[in-house]
C-alpha cells in the first residue's frame, strides 16, 4: 500500500476514534483505530508503514487525549515491531492469524499500558482494565475483518504466504 | 560499533525507544504544559475534529431519535410535567421579589462584596474525547483567544467535571475529576459543617474520606464543592453512593457517584476567577 494511502488510513482513523464513535459505544466501550490499523499494517503489509504510522499517531493520540506523552507511541511502535516479526512466521491469509494477531496486539498493548501507567504512580485498578478486554477483543476483530475483507486482501502476495500464486504465467 | 552496524534495524529501534522513554518521563515531570509543537499540532487536530464532532453528534442524535421514540415521547411528558410546575413556583416567587429588591438596596448600603461577581465564564463545545477507558480527557472549543486558562474550572449542566489541564489558541484539554490525582474536598450539601476530601479510586468513581470520623454522613447525601482550593463553593460533585469504616486508618470513607456523566458531556462552561486572570494579564 501507497505511504500516502496508509497515512489517510491512520488519519481517518484518529479522528474517528475521537469523534464520531463515541456516539457508538457498546457498554462505554470503543474500538481503538489506531492498534487496530497499527497492527493490521504490521502483520498484513511487508514494509514499515505500521511501525511509522503507529508511532506517529500514537504521539498525536498521547498529545490530545493523555497526561503522559509516549506511552501510546511507545506500545504502538513494539508492538507493529513485534506483528513485523510474527508476519514471518504466520499465514496472512487466514482470518484465523488475524484473530490472533489481534488478541496479542490488544492483550499486550493494554496490559503494557497499565503497567506504564503503575509505574508513573496514576492511579487505574487492574481490574477495572481487565472489564473492558472481552468487549475490546471482539471489536477489534470485527474492525480487522471488516478491514481485512474489503482492503487488506489486496496486499502484496509473497512465495511463502499459503496460496501465493505467481504474477508471471509460462508458456508451455 | 560493529555489532551496532550489522543490527541496524535493532540500534533505530533501541534509540526510538529510548528517546521515547525520555519524552514520558519529561511529559510526567511537566505535567500539562506542552510544547510548542504539541500545542500547533493541537490546534490542527481541533481545527480537523469540530466538523467530525458535528457530524458524528447528529448523526447519533437522528439515529437514537429514530430508534428512542417512545423514550422520547416520555421525556416530552415529564418535561410537560416539569413545566407547569415551574411556572406554578415562578408565581409562587414572584412574591418575594419585594423582599429581595430590599436586601439588594441593603447590600449596596453596606458595601457588601459579592464573591460570584469575581468569576467569569466561557460556554464551550466538547469535539472530541479519548477513545480509551485510560482517561476521561476531553478537548473543549474555547481556548486562549476566549479568556480560558490553565486550571480554570469546568462544569456542565450537571455539576462539576473537571479542570483545564492544557489550553492553546482555540482549544483547551480538559482532566476530569475522576482522572484526577490531585485531591479535591467537599462538603455535605445537607449539613455543611461535614467535609471532607475526595479523589478519582481509578475505577471510573470518585472516593474520598470525611476529616471528622463521626461525621453523620449518609447515604444519598449530596456533596458539592467546598470552595477551598481552584473550585468555587457549591458546584455539586455526586451522591455517596456507600460508607465505610477503615480500621486501619481510622478513617469514615465514602464511594461517591459523580453527579455528569462524562461519557456524554458535549457541552461545558469554564469558570475563571477574575484574580486569576488580571495577575496573568499583568505577568
Amino acid at each position: 500500500m501507497k505511504n500516502r494511502s496508509a497515512f489517510i488510513f491512520f488519519l481517518v482513523g484518529f479522528l474517528l476514534q475521537s469523534t464520531l464513535v463515541q456516539s457508538f459505544s457498546i457498554m462505554g466501550v470503543t474500538p481503538n483505530f489506531l492498534l487496530c490499523l497499527t497492527i493490521l499494517f504490521a502483520f498484513l503489509y511487508q514494509g514499515n508503514q505500521g511501525i511509522i504510522f503507529g508511532l506517529i499517531f500514537g504521539l498525536l493520540q498521547d498529545i490530545a487525549f493523555s497526561v503522559l506523552i509516549g506511552p501510546a507511541a511507545i506500545l504502538y511502535f513494539l508492538i507493529a515491531l513485534l506483528m513485523s516479526e510474527i508476519r514471518h512466521y504466520l499465514y496472512r491469509d487466514s482470518i484465523l492469524n488475524l484473530f490472533f494477531a489481534s488478541c496479542i496486539g490488544t492483550g499486550l498493548y493494554y496490559l503494557a499500558y497499565w503497567l506504564i501507567l503503575m509505574v508513573f504512580k496514576e492511579n487505574y485498578s487492574f481490574l477495572y482494565m481487565l472489564k473492558d478486554i472481552p468487549i475490546l477483543l471482539g471489536l477489534h476483530f470485527i474492525v480487522m475483518v471488516i478491514f481485512y475483507l474489503t482492503v487488506g486482501k489486496r496486499s502484496i502476495r509473497h512465495p511463502q504466504d499459503r496460496y501465493y500464486k505467481s504474477p508471471v504465467k509460462f508458456r508451455l | 560499533m560493529k555489532w551496532f552496524r550489522e543490527h541496524t534495524r535493532a540500534t533505530i529501534a533501541g534509540v526510538i525507544l529510548l528517546l521515547l522513554l525520555s519524552l514520558t518521563v519529561a511529559s510526567y515531570v511537566n505535567q500539562g504544559s506542552n510544547s510548542w509543537i504539541g500545542i500547533q499540532l493541537e490546534r490542527v487536530s481541533a481545527f480537523l475534529q469540530e466538523p467530525v464532532s458535528d457530524a458524528g453528534n447528529g448523526v447519533s442524535t437522528t439515529i437514537k431519535g429514530i430508534f428512542q421514540l417512545r423514550q422520547l415521547l416520555a421525556e416530552r411528558e415529564a418535561l410537560l410535567e416539569e413545566n407547569a410546575r415551574l411556572r406554578n413556583e415562578l408565581i409562587e416567587q414572584a412574591l418575594s421579589r419585594a423582599d429581595l429588591a430590599e436586601l439588594r438596596s441593603l447590600t449596596e448600603a453596606m458595601n457588601y462584596i459579592d464573591p460570584t461577581e469575581d468569576y467569569s465564564y466561557v460556554t464551550a463545545k466538547v469535539i472530541a474525547m479519548d477513545g480509551s477507558s485510560w482517561y476521561r480527557i476531553f478537548t473543549i472549543n474555547a481556548g486562549t483567544e476566549n479568556g480560558v486558562r490553565k486550571n480554570a474550572v469546568v462544569i456542565n449542566g450537571d455539576g462539576l467535571v473537571g479542570r483545564i489541564l492544557d489550553v492553546g489558541p482555540n482549544w483547551a484539554k480538559v482532566i476530569t475529576v475522576i482522572d484526577e490525582n490531585n485531591d479535591v474536598s467537599f462538603q455535605v450539601f445537607r449539613e455543611l459543617s461535614l467535609l471532607g476530601i475526595l479523589s478519582g479510586d481509578g475505577e471510573g468513581k470518585i472516593a474520598g474520606y470525611m476529616l471528622d470520623e463521626d461525621a453523620a454522613v449518609i447515604e444519598g447525601d449530596i456533596l458539592v464543592t467546598s470552595g477551598m482550593e481552584i473550585y468555587p463553593q457549591g458546584i455539586p460533585i455526586g451522591k455517596v453512593s456507600r460508607i465505610t469504616w477503615d480500621k486501619d486508618a481510622l478513617l469514615r470513607t465514602v464511594e461517591i457517584e459523580p453527579a455528569v456523566d462524562f461519557t456524554k458531556v458535549q457541552k461545558v462552561t469554564v469558570i475563571m476567577t477574575v484574580a486569576a486572570d488580571t495577575e496573568q494579564a499583568e505577568q
